[in-house]
């Protein structure tokens, strides 16, 4: 037997899901998480009882790191910033949240005042240096860090992503002094300009470094003392992954590693069936995040928001979230009109009918309510579920002053949550120039099957797709995924007269740090995709677009000139205008490296005759098109061989998710298990 | 059919679909527009308006901008009727005698059409870097007259029927200082406006026009309904604040800004009666900039859970005397009306409901965007520059939190410009950002504070224009917190020693509102933007509240001891340490002494009221008013008082808010228009 074991460290629950590459068994199992993360991760494994010298690769992907983070329990940083501006931290780019009101609290600023440290000197913005670096200001800002008992340092000096001299002195200085102290430099972070993103990235990176590195090195140290001899990765927020080693090196990457584990199962998906455009929607009990492939490529970000006003720019997978869960809550505001979400109840109390206290319906409550779930089979019969008190909850909160019946009400409700998710699907891909009716849903977590065909037909997607395991399939993506790096260097200047030896010089410095990384990851960097790119705008505008250079540095004038042209192009497509007449600017070089590791998920193994494959039940289902009731047929996933097909309305229950097939849906059974759902006709 | 028998899943949903439409446009512009104003500044706004010429959804961008915009789009209707606007029809217009609010608020305004019905409007309003006239970059702190602040701009069509007419943009671009940035800038705003079309012909495809319509009732009337709630948890009574503007920029005489709120069950009334004659300077504010700002003030009593529409309005009722500060006629200059008196009107009407609103709103807050604007050229770069600031500052405190620190004010959303991109696309050199520790005004719960930025010239012969406030009457207190610091604009020249204010290093009269002064490589300035009045007594803050202030850097040792009462020192490592004997001794002595800062600020602010501006209207103001009236009653007598059969928008002497806004070359148009009086 040979295990492949991806396992996803939540704020609740470790998730493992495993696959036995030899019989085609699949494994999931959940625990409770621990607070060092690795006590959870080792009793999953143990309830899964996979013996550890059984397991050929093991991907690891945790939110712990980031929800320290929020939580404010990372160790203390100090900020050394250039002397006169050290407050940048806290004035930040002033904006506030709401337009009106004063109920909103401006968040804290990221390191406090007396740890907020003048480093004096002053690099220009050509990288000229306009004051020499004033030693004895470092000296002071160690000072204060041994008194204040700091042993991380974030320091983002002026203009050092033109010229990092300054920065490298002080990092000199400080091992000298008091070498125990742990540096991080805003020019190896995020060589990026604009210098109060570049100072609250590196302060984040310093934040979540000893965290991250702690529980990694006790990962791999438990890991071998258990007999693990699989190399053990971690899943990065780009939706690829890396070694252990590399990712204690940049903490950062590991911001969004858990909603990553969901990209890179979608992107393993979208490779697996051939569906090169892809959105993915994994729907758990607080929010709905969302992420978009297109050619087979995750539409990715280069900044995410810690909280109001607190930015960190590093690449990830852009993957967006709404409160629209199976617990969010279903409200009337005092003006009469229905609402769902962005509040949640969450697991505790959680929807009413999990009569653990919940008593405002949720999503969950109205789901039971229509029909579209089954008390009786609810987590296939292993919870009892009270649709009396959910029916009863619906009818006071929201069926009642809406004039309406329960079941209408519910299915109002079904409806409000699917619309705000295709709302948010929406911003991510009309918004961007593109085409829903050009992609496939996937629908997964624990509700991604409920709504993945609801959500589908509202986008007008081309088909909704729910995967095998739907509820732990994030956790099952990195096994599969790519080593994936991203890079970036910043440019700013003219496209037409760009410094063709500084971009070579630039490229080839990029190809050595990813070379650097690659070798850590034990990975030949001669068998890796380097793909290398250029933001552009137009000359004065602030935004830039991302525009993929062909082939190998060194770039000639016509390789920027195409560049350009493809700029020009994507401008339209996203904004409806292009601007012939105006020039061109690069703001930044960025290289993506990629090693396919070849691996393809083994199937899981499916019934091998139609025989078993027939309804189990009839119910009555109120559709959230407001229809009124229709008789479904119910079907039991587990007794679906490939090729199988269904017509809507109907149900295909399993384990812990239910998938709903509308009426005018037709539902068939992948090769690969997958349940694929397409309008009729079409 | 009507709002009244949609389904509710559906208005909900729709509702839902406008603010996203409304977000979207505003991203289209940030993402293509070349100004920093815009990118950095946020200073645009996008909205849905409907054939009532009604607000129906707005974005989170720039608050001044959106009362006005329905106004605009009304005076729209009325000067070219229904049957003057077509499909693919693209209408410019920026007069604040027009609806608008000042000369570089550029509306941009699409009308949409379904199955040939009008269906919306999509406005896109942007404050653009250049308007023409005497100020590079805009804020002639000086002007006299509309005329000297720039291009006035009626509603003209860049687009008619799809088709692009150039001349529009060329006649308006050749005017401007930065006609290559504006132009892509104009791109940017039609470029939003062209989202909102698309998506709103989608919706209405997806749901029929009519549901959509009876959407954009429905989210009208579910505002108003929370609206409503709000206000009617107001205790009844009539509530007077007087706010003042300091100086007006030509002379230093200051205006008055009396308010009498009236709430009445779930409606208020805000009148403005007892305001100052309009001013001379550029201060007066449009009626739409007036309306704007009033009901700014009322919806700060609420949050992000009201939709922003015309809906919040219905229950709010704005009286301003034309001929006053608050609702000029022309050629007033009114650049400083949308900055910085918009701000003030705020303060007014909050001021009055303070004392019944606590739970809701607190102290006054920094008060002014502090513009600073100028240019001239950049030998290194071999170009010329315009830049343009405008500032954050502190919030004045709330009973139940502290004032928020370097936040943009009630009229304003912006982000600041980056250093680094500062100093790479500008001739400046930063010295300094830092918090302006003591700004913020003691109190139980104490002001944010504002910050310290310093610059030094990079270029020869600059020209710089100003624009502020609040450099001599500080931000109020409320209940016996302390008012904030005032703010401050200094100049250092290349060599000196000292810090001056401009009245003292030029011939102004202001120490905020100046035009055309010149600057010299190596000169240096210095704003520093004050911070937010306090909220109770300051004795009664806790000490170790105060000690958290001082190892923040928000307040001084020596403020904490003269201020708060609280003894404090502060250790090398940066820790405070508490006496709290002493300080209780200390707290005990200031209790029994008069509260100075609470004297000097009723002092000042009594003086200043004394000397405020008052009286007769200027002649020629008188003389506008008088033609006013007669165009009035001349319509009426010719016209009728009509029977409102044509629609009230067809019928500006059916129309409350055109009677009051209108000037006599608008009024006179029209009624030529309709026959009713000889063209030219």
């Amino acid at each position: 037997m040979a295990f492949h074991v991806g396992i996803d460290v939540g704020g609740t629950f470790t998730d493992l899901f495993a696959l036995d590459d030899v019989s085609g068994r699949a494994i999931a199992e959940k625990a409770d998480t621990t607070a060092d993360a690795v006590g959870g991760l080792m009793a999953v494994l143990e309830k899964a009882a996979i013996p550890p010298g059984e397991i050929a690769s093991l991907v690891f992907g945790s939110t712990l790191a980031t929800n320290a983070l929020i939580e404010g329990k990372t160790a203390p940083v100090a900020f050394l910033g250039t002397a006169r501006f050290t407050d940048s931290l806290e004035v930040r780019r002033l904006w506030r949240e709401h337009l009106f009101g004063w109920r909103w609290e401006r968040p804290k600023a990221l390191v406090p005042h007396a740890l907020r440290l003048p480093i004096g000197g002053r690099i220009g913005p050509g990288g000229e240096e306009l004051a020499p670096l004033d030693m004895a200001s470092i000296d002071a800002a160690v000072e204060r860090m041994r008194s204040r008992g700091v042993a991380c340092a974030a320091v983002c000096l002026l203009f050092a992503f033109r010229n990092p001299d300054h920065e490298r002195r002080v990092c000199e200085r400080i091992a000298e002094i008091a070498p125990d102290i742990r540096v991080l430099l805003s020019h190896e972070i995020n060589p990026e300009i604009g210098e109060y993103e570049r100072a609250s990235t590196t302060v984040i990176a310093a934040a979540m470094s000893p965290g991250v590195e702690a529980m990694l090195g006790a990962l791999e140290m438990r890991l071998a003392e258990a007999g693990v001899r699989a190399p053990v990765r971690v899943i990065k927020s780009n939706g690829g992954i890396t070694s252990v080693a590399t990712a204690r090196k940049k903490p950062l990457e590991m911001m969004r590693s858990g909603p990553a584990g969901g990209v890179a199962s979608a992107l393993n998906l979208s490779r697996s069936l051939a569906r090169p455009n892809l959105i993915g929607v994994d729907i758990g009990g607080t929010t709905a995040d969302v992420c978009v492939i297109t050619g087979g490529e995750i539409s990715v970000a280069q900044r995410v928001e810690l909280a109001w006003d607190i930015p960190v720019r590093v690449t990830l997978a852009d993957v967006r979230s709404v409160g629209a869960g199976g617990g969010s809550i279903a409200t009337i505001d005092p003006a009469g009109r229905l609402q769902v979400g962005p509040h949640s109840a969450g697991s505790a109390p959680g929807p009413v009918c999990y009569g653990r206290g919940g008593t405002v319906p949720t999503v969950t409550d109205a789901m039971v309510a229509a029909g579209l779930v089954d008390s009786g089979r609810f987590l296939g019969g292993r919870m009892a579920v009270d649709a009396g008190a959910a029916r009863a909850a619906i009818e006071d909160a929201i069926a009642t002053p809406l004039g309406l019946d329960v079941e209408a009400a519910s299915a109002g409700i079904v409806r409000l949550a699917t619309a705000r998710m295709a709302q948010l699907i929406g911003e991510m891909t009309v918004q961007a120039g593109l085409d829903p009716r050009d992609y496939s849903l996937v629908g997964f977590g624990g509700g991604g099957p409920l709504f993945a065909a609801l959500l589908a037909d509202e986008i007008e997607a081309a088909e909704a797709i729910v995967p095998c395991y739907p509820a732990v399939w994030s956790a099952f993506g990195g096994l599969f995924a790519d080593i994936a790096h991203d890079y970036a260097h910043s440019v700013v200047a003219d496209a037409a007269s760009l410094d063709l030896d500084a971009l070579a010089a630039d490229a080839v410095a990029l190809r050595e740090e990813a070379s650097t990384d690659l070798e850590r990851d034990g990975s030949d960097p001669e068998g890796a995709c380097f793909d290398y790119a250029l933001d552009m705008r137009y000359a004065g505008q602030s935004h830039e677009l991302t525009i993929p250079l062909t082939g190998p540095p060194p770039y000639s004038e016509g390789a920027i000139a195409d560049a350009g042209k493809a700029f020009e192009r994507q401008h339209e497509t996203a904004f409806a205008h292009r601007r012939p007449g105006d020039s061109r600017e690069v703001i930044a070089l960025r290289l993506a490296v990629r090693v396919a590791r070849g691996l393809v998920a083994p199937t899981v193994s499916l019934p091998a005759t139609f025989d078993t494959a027939e309804q189990i039940a009839r119910r009555a289902i109120w559709f959230p098109d407001g229809g009124g009731p229709l008789e479904a047929s119910v079907f039991d996933r587990a007794l679906l061989p490939a090729g199988y097909e269904v017509s809507g309305p109907a149900v295909v229950e399993e384990g812990q998710s239910t998938t709903v097939l509308p009426q005018g849906f037709a539902l068939r059974v992948a090769d690969g298990g997958e349940l694929v759902m397409t309008r009729d006709g079409s | 059919m009507s709002a009244r028998n949609l389904d509710p899943v559906t208005g909900t949903v729709v509702a839902n679909a406008f603010g996203s439409i409304c977000e979207e446009m505003g991203h289209t512009m940030l993402r293509t527009s070349n100004s920093s104003v815009f990118v950095e500044g946020r200073d645009f706004s996008c909205a849905i308006v409907d054939p009532e010429a009604e607000l129906v959804a707005s974005a989170n961008f720039d608050p001044s901008h959106l009362s006005a915009m329905a106004l605009t789009v009304e005076y729209l209707m009325l000067h070219v009727g229904e049957d003057g606007l077509q499909p693919g029809d693209v209408w410019l217009v920026n007069d604040p005698y027009r609806g608008g609010g000042h000369l570089p608020d550029i509306a941009l305004i699409r009308p949409l059409f379904a199955d040939g019905d009008l269906l919306a409007f999509a406005v896109n309003r942007a404050h653009h870097i250049d308007i023409g006239g005497m100020a590079v970059a805009g804020f002639s702190g000086t002007a006299r007259s509309i005329f000297q602040e720039g291009l006035r701009i009626p509603p003209v069509r860049w687009y008619v029927a799809g088709q692009e007419n150039p001349d529009v943009i060329d006649m308006i671009t050749l005017n401007m200082r930065f006609p290559r940035d504006q132009i892509g800038d104009f791109r940017a705003q039609f470029a939003s406006t062209h989202t909102a079309e698309t998506r709103l012909l989608k919706l209405a495809d997806k749901y029929g026009a009519g549901v959509v319509r009876a959407c954009m009732d429905e989210v009208k009337d579910h505002s108003e309904a929370l609206m409503r709630n709000i206000i009617a948890e107001l205790p009844d009574g009539t509530y007077e604040f007087d706010e003042v503007i300091e100086d007006d920029g030509p002379s230093d005489t200051p205006y008055r800004i009396h308010v009498s709120v009236s709430v009445t069950g779930d409606e208020v009334a805000i009148d403005f009666a007892g305001t100052s004659p309009q001013a001379e300077g550029p201060i007066n504010s449009s009626y739409g900039n007036t309306l704007s700002s009033a009901f700014n003030a009322v919806l700060q009593l609420a949050g992000p859970e009201i939709a922003f529409n015309n809906g919040c309005f219905r229950p709010v009722h704005v009286s301003a005397p034309r001929g006053s500060l608050l609702n000029p006629v022309p050629p007033a200059p009114c650049f400083g009306g949308v900055t910085e008196v918009t701000i003030r009107i705020i303060d007014a009407v909050l001021g009055a409901l303070a004392p019944v609103a606590g739970d809701r709103i607190g102290a006054a807050s920094y008060g002014t965007c502090i513009n600073f604007s100028g240019g001239g050229h950049d030998a290194a770069r071999g170009e010329d520059f315009g830049f343009y600031f405008f500032l954050e500052g502190g919030w004045g405190a709330c009973a139940w939190r502290d004032g928020w620190n370097c936040t943009p004010n009630p009229t304003s959303n912006f982000n600041d410009y980056p250093v680094e991109w500062v100093e790479t696309t500008l001739p400046l050199r930063y010295e300094e950002l830092r918090l302006n520790s003591d700004s913020g005004g003691a109190g139980h719960t104490r002001g944010g504070v504002g910050t310290v930025r310093q610059v030094t010239l990079l270029a020869d012969d600059v020209e710089i224009n100003g624009l502020g406030e609040r450099a001599k009457v500080p931000p109020y207190g409320i209940d016996g917190g302390y008012p904030g610091a005032a703010n401050q604009l200094l100049i250092r020249r290349a060599g000196a020693e000292g810090w001056q204010t401009i009245p003292e290093n030029f011939a102004a009269a202001s120490p905020t509102k100046f035009h055309g002064l010149m600057a010299q490589r190596g000169d240096s300035f210095r704003i520093a933007s004050g911070g937010g009045g306090g909220c109770g007594d300051p004795l009664s803050r806790t000490l170790e509240d105060v000690a958290v202030d001082v190892e923040e850097g928000l307040v001084g040792i020596e403020a904490a001891a003269e201020l708060y009462g609280a003894v404090l020192e502060q250790n090398p490592d940066g820790r405070v340490v508490i006496d709290r004997s002493a300080s209780e001794a200390k707290r005990a002595e200031l209790a029994n002494a008069p509260r100075e800062p609470l004297e000097r600020y009723r002092v000042l602010m009594a003086e200043t009221l004394e000397r405020t501006a008052s009286g007769e209207p200027a002649p020629a103001v008188a003389a506008e008013l008088r033609r006013i009236e007669s165009l009035i009653e001349r319509g009426r007598a010719t016209l009728g008082q009509g029977d409102g059969s044509a629609g009230r928008l067809n019928h500006p002497l059916l129309n409350e808010k055109a009677l009051v806004s209108w000037d006599s070359e608008a009024l006179r148009r029209w009624l030529a228009r309709r026959g009713a009086m000889d063209e030219g």
